[in-house]
């Protein structure tokens, strides 16, 4: 797919989006606002946003990365992913669950749990479901590095493989994150399974839509499951995974502008596409202001919203549990 | 209507949904080809195709989920475990997953997982344990226990299955027809037992239960399942709560020890409640 000037720009507008929502989580948390642990995985705008970008909201999508990119690209408002985290009344798990776990089937998006790998059999029913119905659609699961250790990951993968299922699964990977398999590359795995896989470049946005778009192809195609991996330029963790984890939150948010400059700027996947744009004259200065205060404001709406609303009631819970038959 | 059994009461339930809902698919371990590990479901690949009969992979976490998904983009999935005992290596899919889904983002989850239950077939730890506490304890998930033909065809509300005035004997599953012999031996010394047998554990009839007690006033609680956390313990601290003054005995529980299913047949009969238990329980509160 060739993207226009238009385009280009509206990926990196959802990548400085979801960075300054997340750096506004992270501050909510520090405040003590936020009071659940929050799990966020900041610098993964590439894949988060990049994997999201190709399929439409009929290819449904559900993501383990801690990451808001993917929840933004399918029409989720700023605002509801505050009311979500922060568990407030009008969130849209009416504060019966927090974090990123959010779901709307009809937006094309699944919840997962916390458990990095569970979606990713529930992916390939999706896929199943898709194809027994005859409807051309495209399932993704997305997953951290350490959901390739699991059971889950395995069994979800090997079931997609022998059924031919259209699902991709997009793994992140950092550079120097090596506690969870002893394979370097992870085609090396996909081979094992019979399973088609492509790396890419994981901090590379464009490389990340393109590579998702081959994919998407395969899968309708009916050549089967497509594993990517998504390899990481650098092992910077901006908030940690979660807020128990060593790298504190304290380290404060990673402002886009302030940061303009220092060696991680071809690390980091929204500077360095931000860079890309205005090298290849795909975005003037005046642009990136105007594109950097629509993000800031959507933020500073989402949060007033949130904060004046209500807190979550207790409800009649058991209600919520079955369906009523 | 000729006498069918157990098996093909649940087969021709089966049969008929998938008939007559084509949203319908099934899937498990040998479900097609081999048509079920008791024969459940022979003959359904050929009726149905390999698109709504799906032999998986020997992965039951990976193929509740698959049935999870399945559900939510518009099928109406049956799992097979081939003994419920399997359930265990998807307890994380059904616990986490599926019995909290709706209940976290409004995505209902309508799926049935099948398998049968208990012992008496010389099968061992593996292949006759009584899990359903597990799933009992797991709010979201509905939990019945059909024990008879009848009913492995269609549930409904608890069932009386005998009448008597004397003590009432509250029980599920296969132990319903312990139950039931245990009242004819009683019958012949002039103790009526009246058996209850609760079908559904999740939802439980619970105005069923407390109607009895105000009639009968003894309870014997009857369960295959062990017995710490069970089902019984439950029962007798709702009639406890909610019926405390119509009781003129103590709660009697009658159920398996707190040990996983042995394979012996000596040490399985030991286990697993037998006639003569629910009898001597049943002499000794008639003359409380």
């Amino acid at each position: 797919m060739r993207l226009g000037k238009r385009q280009l720009q509206e990926l990196l507008y959802y990548m400085v989006l979801t960075r300054r929502l997340e750096e506004a989580l992270a501050r909510l948390h520090r405040e003590q606002e936020l009071t659940t642990p929050l799990a966020l995985r900041t610098g993964l705008e590439a894949v988060s946003v990049g994997a999201s970008f190709t399929p439409t909201p009929k290819d449904a999508i559900a993501s383990s990365l801690p990451t808001v990119g993917t929840l933004l690209l399918r029409g989720v408002k700023p605002e509801e992913i505050v009311l979500q985290f922060l568990g407030k009344g009008t969130s849209p798990s009416q504060g019966r669950d927090g974090l990123g776990h959010f779901g709307d089937l009809s937006r094309g998006i699944v919840a997962t749990t916390g458990h990095p790998a569970t979606h990713v059999s529930v992916m390939a029913g999706m896929a199943f479901a898709y194809r027994a119905q005859k409807q051309e659609r495209v399932a993704l699961a997305l997953i951290p590095e350490e959901a390739i250790a699991t059971g889950d990951f395995h069994e979800g993968v090997n079931f997609a493989a022998v059924q031919k299922l259209p699902l991709i699964i997009v793994v992140v990977r950092y550079p120097s994150y090596g506690a969870s398999s002893s394979v370097a590359q992870l085609y090396e795995r996909a081979k094992a399974y019979g399973v088609a896989s492509l790396s890419v470049d994981g901090s590379d946005l464009l490389q990340v839509v393109q590579v998702v778009e081959t994919a998407m192809e395969r899968a309708r195609a009916e050549d089967g499951p497509t594993l990517i991996e998504a390899v990481l330029r650098s092992s910077r963790r901006y908030f940690g995974n979660e807020s128990a984890s060593p790298a504190p939150f304290s380290a404060g948010a990673h402002d886009i502008e302030d940061d303009e400059g220092s060696k991680d700027v071809d690390n980091d996947p929204a500077w360095r596409f931000e860079k890309f744009l205005l090298q290849q004259d795909w975005l003037s200065e005046a642009d990136r202001s105007t594109l950097v205060a629509r993000a800031e404001e959507a933020v500073s709406d989402a949060l007033r919203t949130a904060d004046s609303a209500p807190a979550a009631q207790v409800q009649d819970s058991e209600g919520a549990l079955y369906a009523s038959s | 209507m000729s006498e069918i059994t157990y098996l093909e009461a649940i087969r021709q339930a089966m049969w008929d949904e998938m008939e007559r809902d084509e949203r319908v698919v099934l899937l498990g371990e040998d479900v097609g080809l081999y048509g079920g590990a008791f024969k459940v479901t022979a003959g359904f690949l050929e009726k149905f195709g390999s698109e709504r009969i799906i032999d998986t992979p020997i992965s039951e976490e990976g193929f509740t989920g698959v049935a999870i998904g399945a559900a939510f983009n518009g099928l109406r999935p049956i799992v097979e475990f081939q003994f419920i005992d399997f359930i265990a290596n998807a307890f994380n899919m059904v616990t986490n997953f599926a019995a909290k889904s709706r209940y976290r983002w409004g995505a209902g989850v309508p799926i049935v997982m099948r398998g049968p239950t208990g012992g008496g077939v010389r099968a061992g730890p593996f292949h006759s344990q009584n899990p359903e506490m597990h799933f009992v304890h797991t709010p979201g998930i509905k939990v019945v226990v059909p024990a008879t033909v009848a009913d492995a065809f269609g549930l409904m509300k608890s069932a009386i299955r005998r009448r008597g005035k004397h003590i009432v004997l509250i029980t599920y599953g296969a132990m319903l027809y312990t139950a039931l012999e245990a009242a004819e031996v009683l019958a012949g010394e002039s103790i009526e037992l009246e058996v209850i047998d609760l079908r559904s554990l999740v939802p439980l009839d619970k105005e069923c239960i407390l109607e009895a007690v105000g009639r009968i006033n003894k309870v014997i609680l009857l369960h295959e399942d062990t017995r710490t956390g069970g089902m019984a313990g439950e029962i007798a601290a709702i009639i406890v709560e909610e019926a405390f003054d119509d009781l003129d005995g103590p709660i009697r529980r009658v159920t398996a020890p707190d040990t996983p299913v042995p394979s012996a047949a000596s040490l399985e009969d030991a286990f697993i409640p037998q006639v003569e238990d629910v009898v001597s329980a049943a002499r000794e509160l008639f003359g409380y």
